[in-house]
């Protein structure tokens, strides 16, 4: 199940992430560039880790391409009229008939022309109206279900690192369970209950997604805060006698957000794809609603002869995944003691 | 580096006491690092002559270029960053710039060898310790497997890990530091090189087993009649061990000397300032003197003697004119400051002897 | 070795509270929440009352949750994945007959994987901020970016309808069949494998034994592959291994494009005539295969790496 695990945040594709990117681990590289870069230049300021990061972000072209990326596609999000305005078929998604009102000609499935940007769906919907309008759910899962599981995530891992013990034992084997459960099966079969019942909504998608999506980030927050108890400024701060509190909120926490914070980036770009994917399954959302995966779902017959109808959802999806995916990369490389 | 190019071997004095054959020979020698921030030039222009059963000692803190003129020597600077300019780099006269990549591999590891600083990062993790000395015969010699376990089995005891026998398949972790370190020195000498380059071979040591390692480097030293170049920024050390001392800062040698002379009466006043800062067990009640400031960077130089910000001597001359190792009156040694003179009467002078 | 012999048994004790924490919550969600269990296990066929009471002494839905679950469990040990009433079948016979699909599907994607994401990893890290260097790391964005059943259409259009090297989907023929779902599966992973080998590699290359290596004299192929890649590719080969593990459970999206009749298309299937007897069986199945062979991946992992061994 792991394919389309993957388009979630807990595949194994992620625990390579995790190696990948184990960014704060003590600079392990070589002899040589620790005398290059320890002795010829001392740096050595934690501290000003975010501001340093944004002077390097801020200098490279792929950072302003993946603000723009995202920007226009929350934009759509937020006001997708601005988008369909200049359009001169209808722009109401939901505004179709088989049948021109005004010619009384039949306009299902018509190819992309200037009158119909992106085509017509086999419902006659103008369907870059559609394309434009399926930007809001996949930005509201995307953001909303990252914040979610983050939230989770930076307190079970935050716990789990700081205090260990049995707490540390209770909430790994969770992790534990959750990784062993994938997470596309968790949500097909849990996704699967809801629909039963109420028919499900982006609500519902955005839940599961929070609920089994948290373990990746939980073990690597835990991972980086293990590593920032140790250092010597947090021993330093329990020698002065500092709450636990206060060395958690002040010390660790601050010197162990970054990877997570970089985790949660890229995971965006992969829960927005996890949507799409269960949607594409027929256990995220339904229709009326409109999403990319769901236009990709009722257009794959029609692979063959009209695969503009799964091109452009599938362009507009591709583009918002890689997005998030180029900020998360940009981040990471500013944030990660190494490429400094 | 053409200011400093007039320096050669020639004008080295020769006061080994044991004076072998001529195993190695490096003129002229830089080396430079091209970094987003600037060229950091590792290496100026350093030049030296090593004889069988000859230990030259290169003292420097780190950052002085000492380690990277034995990569240098070894050939294997990362490059890129790495620029290696030399004259000369000779082996019993053969200039090793002009060997194939192929002939070179054979004087590394075989005529040459070297050994790490930090033996557990040094000893590859995956394999056990009899598969990575045995390499040495594997590669080099076309041993089998089972000759290559016997030799390293053979050098190990001759380093003295006790149950060799045993411990030959057991992996670097599993060893205490010394240890590692033995079977780094086991490795470097399979092949019976004439020449050991031994980079900080000590200093991630325990105190109580630095002096067990630098024993054995010295009894196999004497037993293969190997040049040793052993690299360091630990004057006690030195002391016992080396012949000849090589004193660098900032990338350039400032003072060169037999062991003995540069012990009793070094001239440069970094060298000054170093005897002062280290601990002696035999000092009557002297306190230690630090140096102050830091070295430079090696991107940014200070225009003239690189020591000038740092030097209690300084004078006007030491800011604009870089000095060049040269022979003072009344001492052995070669070294690089305009004001050495005033050092030596200095030193003498303080020392309660006779002044001026 | 009384170390390895520690080792694995500390695994295997680790494993048993997760097996039965996943096991139950597929159990739980596919038979235990609100609804009819019964019509549930039927599907949506209606169904006499005399059925309705063999399913409930079969179930033993008379009982509470947990002890249902273990006496599941207990058929599932012994190979009893539960009846299909709809299909008339046993899963563990339905298991049967798709497992081995997924098996092709999945072995022939960690082949590609590792062939080509080995060697873009390689070449990347020996070019370090050249060209190629910079060309993997762009096409690996791309591929991670774009969804799985995106891609899986894209492939379709282009290779099986345009150009019509590949059939468009299904199994008619044979090994042929599977090849490009297998590129379209693998794409994900390779770019991970070839970015993780990447970043592994170049970390290895500086590290002090790599030095070392380089001053015994030994040739560059050796040293980089002796001893960098040997040390770079232990998480990579940790990573394919956990992939293998996900992919083998059914690698859902890609046999739904590619129609395909494995593991998880028939999970999907199942689900859409709401067969829950099929989901479960076949989930629990699917965690199972994880859960072995991540086990042997970590097992293999101390034989890669000889320092976890004495942690």
């Amino acid at each position: 199940m792991s394919d389309s695990g993957r388009e979630g945040p807990e595949s194994s594709a992620e625990e390579a992430y995790r190696e990948e990117h184990r960014f704060v681990d003590e600079a392990v590289g070589s002899k040589m560039t620790a005398v290059l870069a320890g002795d010829f230049e001392v740096v050595e300021k934690e501290a000003g880790l975010f501001s340093d990061a944004w002077k390097q972000v801020r200098r490279r072209k792929l950072f302003w391409f993946s603000a723009v990326l995202i920007g226009i596609f929350t934009l759509m999000a937020i006001a997708p009229a601005l988008f369909t305005l200049p359009s001169p078929a209808t722009h109401d998604p939901r505004e179709c008939s088989l049948r021109n009102p005004e010619t009384g000609e039949f306009q299902d499935l018509l190819q992309p022309s200037s009158e119909h940007w992106f085509g017509t769906d086999i419902q006659g919907c103008d369907y870059y109206a559609r394309v434009v309008h399926g930007a809001r759910v996949s930005i509201i899962i995307g953001i909303g279900g990252t914040l979610l599981l983050s939230f989770i995530g930076l307190i079970a891992g935050g716990t789990s690192g700081f205090y260990g013990g049995w707490t540390d034992n209770v909430i790994s084997r969770i992790v534990d369970v959750l990784y062993a459960f994938p997470f596309i099966i968790a949500a097909i079969l849990f996704l699967n209950l809801v629909a039963a019942e109420t028919g499900r909504n982006a609500w519902h998608v955005l839940l599961v997604i929070g609920v089994f999506g948290w373990p990746t980030l939980s073990r690597i927050f835990r991972g980086a805060v293990l590593q920032a108890k140790e250092k010597e400024y947090v021993e330093a701060a329990r020698a002065l006698g500092a709450s636990n509190n206060r060395i958690l909120f002040r010390h660790v926490f601050p010197n162990a957000i970054a990877p997570a914070l970089v985790f949660a980036m890229i995971g965006v770009g992969g829960i927005i794809g996890a949507e799409a994917a269960l949607s594409f399954l027929g256990v995220g959302l339904q229709l009326p609603a409109i999403s990319w995966g769901l236009m990709i779902a009722n257009s794959q017959d029609r692979i063959a002869t009209d695969p503009f109808l799964i091109f452009f959802p599938g362009l507009f999806l591709s583009l918002t995944v890689l997005g998030f995916l180029l900020l998360g990369d940009v981040v990471r490389d500013a944030l990660d003691p190494r490429n400094r | 580096m053409e200011e400093v190019g007039s320096v050669t071997v020639a004008d080295i004095p020769s006061h080994q006491q044991k004076v072998g054959e001529v195993l190695l020979e490096v003129e002229d020698l830089s080396v430079d690092f091209k970094t987003d921030a600037g060229v950091v030039k590792a290496v100026q222009s350093v030049s030296f002559t090593l004889h069988a059963g000859e230990t030259l000692a290169i003292i420097g803190e780190s950052g002085s270029g000492k380690s990277v003129t034995a990569q240098a020597i070894m050939g294997i600077v990362p490059s890129p960053p790495g620029v290696v300019n030399a004259h000369a780099i000779r082996f019993r006269g053969q200039n090793l710039a002009d060997l194939t990549e192929k002939d070179r591999r054979k004087v590394r590891g075989q005529e040459i060898a070297m050994i790490f600083q930090d033996p557990l990062t040094s000893l590859n993790p995956v394999y056990s310790v009899g598969k990575q000395i045995g390499e040495m015969f594997r590669v080099h010699r076309g041993a089998s497997r089972k000759e290559a376990t016997e030799a390293a089995i053979e050098l190990m005891e001759q380093v003295r890990i006790p149950e060799a026998r045993l411990r030959v398949g057991d992996y670097p972790h599993q060893f205490s530091g010394g240890m590692r370190q033995r079977v780094m020195i086991a490795m470097a000498l399979s092949l019976d090189p004439a020449v050991l380059i031994a980079d900080e071979p000590t200093t991630a040591l325990d105190v109580t087993v630095q002096a067990q390692i630098m024993e054995l480097l010295g009894s196999l030293q004497e037993e293969h009649n190997m040049g040793l170049i052993l690299i360091t920024h630990d004057l006690g050390v030195v002391a016992s061990v080396a012949d000849t001392v090589q004193l660098m800062y900032a990338g350039g040698v400032v003072e060169k000397a037999g062991a003995d002379d540069f012990y009793e009466a070094h001239a440069h006043p970094y060298a000054e300032g170093l005897m002062r800062s280290i601990p002696t067990l035999i000092g009557e009640d002297e306190r230690l003197i630090p140096i102050e400031g830091a070295p430079p960077s090696l991107i940014r130089l200070p225009p003239g003697c690189p020591f000038n910000p740092r030097c209690p001597y300084v004078t006007d001359r030491c800011r604009t004119e870089k000095p060049l190792l040269r022979s003072i009156a009344g001492y052995a040694g070669l070294v690089a400051c305009h004001n050495a003179e005033d050092v030596r009467s200095a030193k003498v002078g303080g020392g309660g002897g006779s002044g001026e | 070795m009384p170390d390895v012999v520690r080792y694995t048994a500390r695994r295997l004790l680790l494993m048993i509270p997760t097996f039965i924490g996943a096991t139950f919550l597929v159990f739980f969600a596919g038979f235990a929440l609100p609804g009819d269990p019964i019509a549930a296990l039927g599907g949506e066929r209606s169904m006499s009352e005399s059925t309705r009471q063999q399913l409930i002494e079969r179930y033993h839905l008379d009982e509470p949750v947990w002890q249902q679950y273990f006496r599941y469990m207990g058929d599932v040990l012994q190979g009893d994945l539960g009846v299909s009433i709809l299909r008339r079948r046993e899963v563990s016979d339905i298991f049967k007959e798709v497992f081995p699909r997924t098996v092709k599907l999945a072995g022939l994607a960690i082949a590609i994987e590792i062939v080509m994401g080995l060697s873009a990893g390689v070449l990347a890290a020996l070019k370090k901020d050249k060209f190629l260097d910079q060309l993997v790391l762009v096409s690996t964005t791309f591929a991670v970016a774009i969804p799985v059943f995106v891609l899986g259409f894209a492939a379709q259009n282009i290779f099986a309808i345009r150009l019509d090297i590949f059939p468009i989907g299904g199994i008619q023929d044979g090994a042929w069949s599977y090849v490009l779902p297998a590129f379209v599966l693998a794409t994900l992973s390779l770019a991970y494998v070839a970015r993780l080998t990447r970043t592994t590699l170049s970390e290895s290359l500086n590290e002090d034994y790599v030095q070392t290596a380089k001053a015994k004299g030994l040739p560059q192929s050796r040293v980089v592959g002796r001893h960098a890649l040997r040390n770079a590719l232990i998480p990579v080969v940790t990573f394919i291994g956990l992939d293998l593990a996900g992919l083998l459970g059914g690698a859902i999206i890609t046999e739904t494009v590619f129609n395909i009749p494995g593991v998880g298309r028939t999970i999907v299937q199942a689900i859409g005539t709401r067969d829950h007897a099929i989901v479960v069986g076949l989930s629990i199945a699917a965690v199972i295969v994880y859960l072995v062979i991540s086990l042997v991946i970590d097992l293999f992992y101390a034989v890669l790496d000889p320092r976890i061994r004495y942690e």
